[in-house]
C-alpha cells in the first residue's frame, strides 16, 4: 500500500493571488504556475509554495473555455526557472464551468503522456503536480507525476496557511 | 488554516468513535471532529504542559500523534504530570510512554509516534516533519527557537507555550504563561517578536562543555535550578493553546498572535504584533523575512546544538532569488509572485 503523504502548502496571501488570477477570465480557463520547494521523507512528500507565475495572453497557443494550452517555449522556461533555483513546479489551471471538478481526458493526456514524461527525461531534478479548480476554488482535485512509478499519484491534501 | 481533500485523493478519514464523541461532535461539529482525527500532531516535548495538552488532544478526537521526550517520571514530576504515578516514578517510565497510555485510555486506536531524544540533534527533528501542526512545550530557548525556525521552513504552524512563577520571599509575585501562534506567512516569528534572549539560545546551543563553562561563569541565569511549577497554570495555558488548535483545524482565522495568562490577576487576553509589522517597510528577519528560510523546506540547515550566531543564516543557506529569465522578472512589491515584464509597463 502506498502510504506516502502528498501534500501541497499554500501561504494564505499566494492562495489569494492565485486564485484572484483563474478567476479573473471568467470565461475561458486560466494556468498559473507554482514554484515550490520540498519536504520529503519516506513518508511525506510536502510541496511548499513559494511564488507564482501568471502566463501573458501569448504564452498561450491556444485558451478556450474548455482548454488553455501554453506554448512549448514557455513551459521550456518554467522548467529553467525551476532547475536553476532548485524549485519544482505545479501547473495549475481552472475549468470555469464546472460545478463538480475533475481532469479531463485532455489533462490526463497532457500530464499523464506529455508533460510527466518529459520531466523524467529531459529534466531529472524537477518534480511536476497538476491541479485543476472549478467554479469554487476550493472545489479542486490534483495529483503529482510520481518518478518511482512513472505514473499519476492522487494529492491527499491541500493546505491553506 | 484551511485543509481541503482533493476529489481523488485516497480517503484515509478515521472511523469517530461516537460513544465517546458526541459531546464534541454536538459542540464543535462532525465535520471538525474529522478534521481534529485525520490531523497529526506533533507535541515535541512531553513535560507538565506538554501532557496535558496531549491529553486535550485525544479528548478532541485527534488520532495521530508524533511525541518526543528524552526524560522520565520522577516523585517531583507527579505534582503535574497527568496519568503518573507513584509506581511510574519509582520504575523511571518514560514520559512519553505515560503519554502514550494517556491516550490509548481515550482510544486504543489513536496512531502515536513516540520519539526519544533531544529536539536539538537534526535527526530527531526530522522525525517531526511529517506533523500538519506542531505544539512546543519546551523550558528552554534553545529548543523553541529551534521549533520555530523548523516549522517555518518546512511549512509547519506552529504553536508555543510557555509559563513562569516568579516567588520572592517567599510571595508569588507573578504566576504566567503565554501561547504564541506562529504561522508560516504570517510575518512573525519567536526570534522578531523580541520575545526570547537570543543571546542565551546561543549558550543553549554552543557544545555541552562550552555551555557548563558558561553556566559555570554565571551567564545562564537560573540554570540546573528547579523551577516553581503547579498544574492549574499550565491547566489554563495548555486549555488555550489546544482551544487555539482546534480553531485553526476549523479554518478560522485568528486574529491575534498569542495569549497572554496573568493567572496572578485572572486575566487572560490575546495580543497581537500586527501594528509593528505593518510600520515595518520590510521584514529583515533572517527566519521570517525576505529572503529568511521560510518555506524553503529540505533546503535549509535545521536550527541544532552549534552556536549560530545571532541566528544569522549562512550565506551559501539563504534562499537564492529566483532569476529572472528573458522576459520575466520578480516584481518589487509582489514578492510571492513573478510577473512578465510588459505587464508592468
Amino acid at each position: 500500500m502506498d502510504e506516502v503523504k502528498r501534500e501541497i502548502v499554500f501561504k494564505e496571501r499566494d492562495w489569494f493571488k492565485m486564485t484572484n488570477h483563474l478567476y479573473e477570465d471568467e470565461i475561458n480557463e486560466t494556468v498559473v504556475m507554482a514554484f515550490c520547494k520540498l519536504v520529503q521523507t519516506d513518508s511525506l512528500f510536502r510541496m511548499l509554495v513559494k511564488q507564482l507565475l501568471f502566463p501573458r495572453d501569448s504564452d498561450y497557443y491556444k485558451r478556450t473555455p474548455t482548454f488553455a494550452g501554453l506554448r512549448p517555449e514557455f513551459m521550456e522556461r518554467c522548467f529553467r526557472i525551476a532547475e536553476t533555483n532548485s524549485m519544482h513546479i505545479i501547473d495549475i489551471h481552472d475549468h470555469p464551468f464546472s460545478d463538480d471538478v475533475s481532469f479531463s481526458p485532455a489533462d490526463d493526456f497532457a500530464d499523464g503522456k506529455q508533460k510527466g514524461p518529459y520531466i523524467v527525461k529531459y529534466v531529472p531534478g524537477v518534480e511536476m503536480a497538476f491541479m485543476v479548480h472549478g467554479i469554487d476554488a476550493e472545489d479542486l482535485d490534483a495529483r503529482i507525476w510520481d518518478r518511482k512509478s512513472n505514473s499519476l499519484k492522487p494529492l491527499g491534501l491541500v493546505k491553506i496557511l | 488554516m484551511k485543509l481541503i481533500t482533493p476529489k481523488s485523493a485516497v480517503n484515509n478519514s478515521n472511523i469517530i468513535d461516537t460513544r465517546v464523541h458526541n459531546r464534541t461532535i454536538l459542540a464543535i461539529g462532525e465535520d471538525n471532529v474529522k478534521r481534529n482525527s485525520q490531523t497529526h500532531v506533533a507535541v515535541p516535548a512531553t513535560g507538565g504542559l506538554g501532557i496535558i495538552v496531549i491529553e486535550l488532544l485525544g479528548q478532541l478526537g485527534v488520532k495521530n500523534f508524533t511525541i518526543g521526550d528524552f526524560d522520565w517520571i520522577e516523585y517531583s514530576n507527579l505534582n503535574r504530570f497527568l496519568g503518573a504515578s507513584r509506581l511510574d516514578a519509582r520504575l523511571k517510565t518514560k514520559k512519553t510512554a505515560v503519554a502514550a497510555r494517556l491516550l490509548y485510555d481515550i482510544d486504543p486506536e489513536i496512531n502515536v509516534n513516540i520519539v526519544e531524544g533531544n529536539f536539538l540533534d537534526k535527526e530527531i527533528q526530522e522525525k517531526y516533519s511529517d506533523c500538519d501542526i506542531l505544539i512546543s512545550c519546551f523550558d528552554t530557548v534553545a529548543p523553541r527557537l529551534a521549533a520555530s525556525y523548523f516549522c517555518l521552513a518546512k511549512g509547519i504552524p506552529h504553536l508555543d507555550l510557555g509559563c513562569v512563577i516568579k516567588v520572592e520571599d517567599d510571595k508569588m509575585t507573578a504566576c504566567c504563561g503565554q501561547v504564541v501562534k506562529i504561522i508560516p506567512g504570517d510575518g512573525f516569528c519567536i526570534k522578531c517578536c523580541g520575545l526570547f534572549d537570543i543571546e542565551k539560545a546561543n549558550i543553549e546551543l554552543s557544545n555541552p562543555e562550552e555551555a557548563e563553562r558558561l553556566k559555570e561563569m554565571g551567564y545562564v541565569e537560573g540554570a540546573d535550578i528547579k523551577q516553581p511549577s503547579v498544574s492549574p497554570l499550565n491547566m489554563i495555558v495548555a486549555a488555550q493553546a489546544v482551544w487555539i488548535y482546534s480553531r485553526l483545524v476549523a479554518g478560522e482565522k485568528l486574529d491575534f498572535d498569542g495569549i497572554y495568562v496573568d493567572a496572578l490577576n485572572f486575566q487572560t487576553y490575546p495580543w497581537s504584533e500586527k501594528d509593528k509589522r505593518a510600520k515595518r517597510s520590510e521584514n529583515l528577519c533572517p527566519i521570517c523575512g525576505k529572503g529568511g528560510i521560510e518555506f524553503c523546506g529540505d533546503d535549509v540547515s535545521l536550527l541544532v546544538r552549534e552556536k549560530i550566531s545571532d541566528l544569522n543564516i549562512p550565506e551559501n543557506k539563504a534562499e537564492k532569488k529566483i532569476e529572472p529569465s528573458n522576459n520575466i522578472k520578480e516584481e518589487g512589491e509582489d514578492n510571492g509572485t513573478l510577473q512578465h515584464t510588459s505587464d508592468k509597463e
